[in-house]
């Protein structure tokens, strides 16, 4: 991506003609992992195009809206519910839904939780780490003991017993917060920014000792803008490593709570609830489980494959590791 | 650290030199306010330097730093015109005129302007050290604090360096605070010499003097280490046996009595202070070297 293609480095499919340049330590030949990063980009941009015109697919394409129910045509004499065909791309559910369409609803489901999420999830982090590793200390002690109790919590207990006891018709927080999606994205958020404020105070205090830091002081630098011009610049990498490691996880996470039966409300799509409504006609209707699996396979993949590239784009000379050592 | 006092003149060249672990970086580090002294300050132009902020301010108008490492003294995510432009708004130059004069300070360095817009990385490390140096003098300083300037770099190159340093000294009348273990360094460009052992001055006086006769132990066996470039003569003419004990260990008397050829129990019993020895010049010994003219010649065997 970032250097010349056709520039193969190295590595054992170089053949054995001594080439200079396999001097250089990148792991594997760039051009295979040029390919991995294209089929992410289009597994990804295939994904969320059908997420954002989701209504449009529906209404002009197959016809059939996300909780439309169409027993006549997608369910057999007994009642159970059709494969693949042309009408139903993906299949039918037990109640004559398009499970097409649902996944593509229910990405787009995933995707706003898994944002939100993910956003409060960093900015925890990224506050909690840049202040704990720049100004040590009792700071940092204080942040870092709050890290390890929270990391020590048993999160998916908690996010269980939060968003069961906002789940009551008039939310909780003194109806602040009300059931649904943002109520998921929250709590979702709330228990995963650990690890990242972890790695980006280690790299800070590394940062922190850097003679750059120290120059930027005596030229008259206060401690924000050294955060701003040579703390926070230097952390975009790893910043982008941390968000494609908690972004899928995010996402799983919001499946894991649909699956659970107490994730978005039951009226809205989403790929976990259609996976726990799976699980239950496994044996008849392989279909229910297999696409939205697929899906969210892909989705959680290619957002993997592609913050690699974006890592190596942001770092192009690799100093900083893979999550900055 | 203890009783390190120097004074470095206006258009001087001074050089701080010593082994690892005695104190140059500690001292530099104080000199530009980022580390504290617990006793004693710092006067610059007759200014006693402070603690708080606002002081340190002012002081690094006057005293800059180049650093040892030109890798980790430039930050990878800022073009150069942006690592110039920082200094050069601290020191009021308006928003308009800050390529103008960032040309100006990559020239005076000996860098290619065309440059300006380029990243740290895409420069050798001579050249960084030079964007090092502009950035240090974007702010005009008076003093330029060199915490090895040279030793991360390549021999060639080192020289390279030392002649920038020099004439920029000429042009602009700057005084240099050297910090080097390196007395090549030395000779090629300081006026004065001061030698430090574990947190002390042990000698200082101009770079000649010490060249030609050392007068405390420490130093004569610091020049006598240096290698010589002739296969005829013997490697080490004396060499200081032992290491460098730990600053925590040492009690009483001299630093250096563990290893020195000369001590004996006056030396185990008092520290010698830093005293005038001759025109402008000191040392902290009880048993001096002699000048040149009675020295023993050296029976130049192996130790």
């Amino acid at each position: 991506m970032s250097r010349a293609p056709g520039a193969a480095v190295g590595g054992p499919e170089a053949g054995t003609a001594p080439d200079p340049r396999s001097l250089r330590d990148d792991p594997p030949p760039e051009r295979s992992r040029d390919r991995r990063t294209v089929m992410a980009a289009v597994i990804l941009a295939v994904i969320l195009l059908g997420a954002l015109l989701a209504p449009l697919i529906s209404t002009h394409v197959v016809h059939h809206g996300p909780n439309d129910q169409y027993v006549a045509t997608a369910t057999d004499e007994f009642g159970l519910p059709k494969g693949p065909s042309a009408e139903f791309w993906f299949g039918a559910d037990q109640l004559g839904r398009d499970v097409f369409v649902r996944a593509l609803y229910g990405v787009r489901t995933s995707l706003i939780v898994a944002t939100i999420a993910t956003i409060i999830a960093m900015s925890i982090a990224i506050v909690a780490g840049v202040v704990a590793g720049f100004l040590g200390g009792g700071v940092d002690s204080l942040i870092s003991r709050v890290t390890d109790v929270a990391l020590a919590l048993p999160s998916t207990l908690l996010i269980l017993g939060l968003v069961t006891a906002c789940s009551g018709p008039e939310g909780c927080a003194g109806g602040l917060i009300r059931p649904g999606m943002a109520l998921v994205a929250i709590a979702l958020g709330l228990f995963n920014w650990m690890i990242a404020a972890r790695v980006l105070r280690a790299r800070t205090l590394s940062l922190r000792e850097q003679d750059f830091v120290q120059a930027s002081r005596i030229q008259g630098l206060s401690r924000i803008q050294v955060v701003r011009k040579d703390i926070l610049p230097n952390l975009i990498g790893q910043i982008v490593a941390l968000v494609t490691i908690a972004f899928p996880l995010a996402v799983l996470g919001e499946a894991s709570l649909s699956f659970l039966g107490i994730g978005v409300p039951a009226t809205t799509p989403s790929l976990g609830s259609m996976l726990e409504n799976a699980n239950r006609y496994i044996t008849v209707a392989w279909w229910l489980m297999f696409f939205p699996g697929l899906v969210l396979f892909g989705l959680t993949i290619s957002v993997n494959i592609l913050g690699e590239a974006v890592r190596r784009h942001v770092d192009p000379t690799g100093t900083d590791g893979f999550l900055g050592a | 650290m203890s009783d390190v006092s120097i004074t470095i003149k206006r258009g001087e060249a001074f050089a701080l030199v010593g082994e690892t672990g005695c104190g140059k970086t500690t001292l530099a580090r104080c000199v530009v306010g980022s580390i504290r002294p617990s006793e004693g300050s710092v006067t610059i132009l007759g200014r006693r330097v402070g603690t708080r902020r606002k002081e340190l301010q002012k002081v690094w108008r006057d005293v800059q730093m180049v650093f040892q490492d030109p890798h980790s003294s430039l930050n990878p995510k800022r073009s150069i015109l942006s690592i110039l432009e920082t200094s050069l708004r601290t020191r009021g130059v308006p928003r308009g005129r800050i390529r103008d004069e960032a040309t100006t300070l990559l020239q005076r360095v000996g860098l290619d302007p065309a440059h300006l817009d380029r990243f740290p990385h895409e420069f050798s490390g001579g050249q960084r050290q030079r964007i090092g140096i502009a950035r240090a003098l974007a702010m005009e300083p008076q003093l330029l604090v060199c915490d090895e300037p040279v030793s991360a770099l390549d021999v060639s190159i080192q020289s390279q360096i030392l002649n920038l340093l020099k004439s920029l000294q000429r042009e602009l009348g700057l005084s240099y605070l050297i910090i080097t273990h390196d007395l090549a360094v030395v000779r090629h460009t300081a006026d004065r010499v001061a030698v430090m052992y574990l947190g002390r001055i042990v000698e200082e006086a101009s770079t000649d003097e010490i060249f030609a006769s050392p007068r405390h132990p420490y130093t004569k066996a610091l020049l006598d280490a240096v290698p010589v470039p002739d296969p005829a003569v013997p490697p080490w003419k004396r060499t200081v046996l032992g290491e460098t004990p730990s600053a925590s260990e040492w009690q009483h008397g001299c630093a250096f009595r563990s290893r020195c050829p000369r001590a004996d129990e006056l030396c185990e019993r008092q520290l010698p202070l830093l005293a005038p020895m001759g025109a402008d010049r000191s040392a902290a010994c009880h048993h001096p070297e002699d000048l040149p003219e009675d020295l023993p010649p050296s029976d130049g065997s192996f130790p």
